[in-house]
């Protein structure tokens, strides 16, 4: 029993990995397309729009 | 006579527990208006699934062949997508670019479950299980499908069934782990607006930079971004109005019937359900704790704090999460309006679900 617990621990603990690894991965895209967005809304912001 | 009773001898006690379950489901869809556009094609479709010898599920049976022809190739989904993606307007988002990061703290439920679910299941399943915490329909579907996953009726369910009950989840997960005066943050919105031109650029800019880092996501992110250019780029009024409406709502018949090929009585009543349920709930609670506690500890490093519930709205769950956010700080400070916050972060939840979708594709596809 104590066994199989420690099993199971043990497949929590390796899959802590993928968590690892799955949140940095969503972060980097994240901040990519923050940096892209807020280079764009620089260069085409509404007031350059509305001054064309 | 004996035709009149001969089928009636076959049923099962399962079958039965099935049509109960499919009653259930078309009882709250109509009764509750729990995501009736989904739970009452799906109640209906269990009942059609459950009749012993059903013609519906036969091997050219219709469910069966729509199941070929839309979910077994992922197409039903990625349409919804493009409907879907027609419906969002990232305008909010758009003003406070920085809130997508809410959105990405928010998909920490898709990945605590999966270690969760890897002590029950073997990594394929487990993944699709974990997928139910991206709170998305057919990103679960897509994702279940890919990996070939044994129990995609049950994931179904409990995606829809839980963002069905956003309502009831995620109100005391957010009052457990913030304080009244965090609730009480204010947050003024500033009116800015954003071009045309930076709209139109956005959903390109999303396909592009999530398919190349995450090719696996590209149909996913490529659909939704697709819909959302139809609606932005001011020359498709029709096809936009299309997307919103006739597609997504075709789609959507197809999709909740055939979903319930998956719900016959063999498929669907095991243990394993009760604990992909259980897992289920666990995703949505760790998807808003991880919102939640995220925006408490960037406030560690702001002189400008932030309303910690706001977190809570990055689950793709669009747009409820956001509204239930936005009540919550009403009923806490009349005055304080965080909708245009919640929302942002909402539809950030959207994109960040999609994004997780395809790191989950990559990792054990």
């Amino acid at each position: 029993m104590i066994d199989k617990i420690l099993d199971k621990l043990e497949l929590f603990v390796d899959a802590l990995d993928y968590m690892g690894q799955g949140m940095l991965v969503i972060f980097v895209i994240i901040g990519v397309i923050i940096l892209a967005t807020i280079v764009t809304n620089k260069l085409f912001s509404q007031e350059k729009e509305d001054g064309k | 006579m004996e035709i009149l009773y001969e089928n009636l001898l076959k049923f099962s006690w399962q079958q039965g527990v099935m049509l109960l379950i499919g009653a259930v489901l078309i009882y709250l869809a109509i009764k509750k208006e729990m995501e009736p556009t989904l739970l009452l094609p799906m109640g209906f479709g269990t009942l059609l699934a459950n009749i012993p010898a059903s013609a519906a599920v036969a091997e050219e049976g219709p469910l069966t062949t729509l199941f070929n022809a839309g979910i077994a190739n992922e197409l039903f989904p990625l349409l919804l997508f493009i409907g879907i993606g027609a419906m969002i307007d990232f305008g909010p988002l758009l003003t406070n670019p920085k809130l997508m990061l809410f959105g990405a703290a928010a998909q920490f439920g898709i990945f605590f479950t999966l270690a969760m679910a890897s002590m029950f299941f073997d990594p394929n399943d487990a993944a699709s299980i974990a997928i139910i915490g991206a709170a998305d329909g057919p990103t679960a579907i897509s994702v279940s499908q890919k990996l070939n996953s044994s129990y995609q009726g049950a994931i179904m369910v409990a995606a829809y069934s839980y963002m069905a009950l956003v309502p009831i989840i995620q109100p005391p997960v957010i009052r457990l782990l913030t304080t009244k005066k965090e609730r009480l943050i204010r947050m003024p919105y500033e009116q800015k607006s954003v071009s045309k031109t930076t709209k139109i650029l956005f959903p390109i800019i999303i396909t592009l930079v999530v398919s190349a880092i995450v090719p696996e996501a590209t149909s996913l992110i490529g659909f939704l971004m697709f819909g959302n250019l139809i609606r932005e780029c001011g020359v498709l009024e029709s096809l936009s109005e299309t997307a919103q409406k006739v597609l997504a709502n075709l789609v959507t018949i197809f999709l909740g019937l055939t979903v319930a090929l998956q719900m016959q009585a063999e498929m669907f009543l095991k243990k394993e359900t009760l604990i992909i349920l259980g897992l289920g709930l666990i995703a949505f609670i760790a998807d808003t704790a991880g919102g939640v506690i995220f925006a408490k500890v960037l406030n560690i490093f702001l002189k400008k704090k932030i309303n910690p519930m706001i977190g809570a709205a990055g689950i793709s769950a669009f747009p409820m999460s956001g509204r239930i956010v936005h009540k919550m700080g009403l009923k806490e400070d009349p005055q304080n309006f965080l909708l245009m916050h919640s929302i942002g972060v909402n539809v950030s939840g959207q994109i960040a679900s999609v994004i997780a979708g395809g790191i989950i594709l990559g990792m054990f596809m």
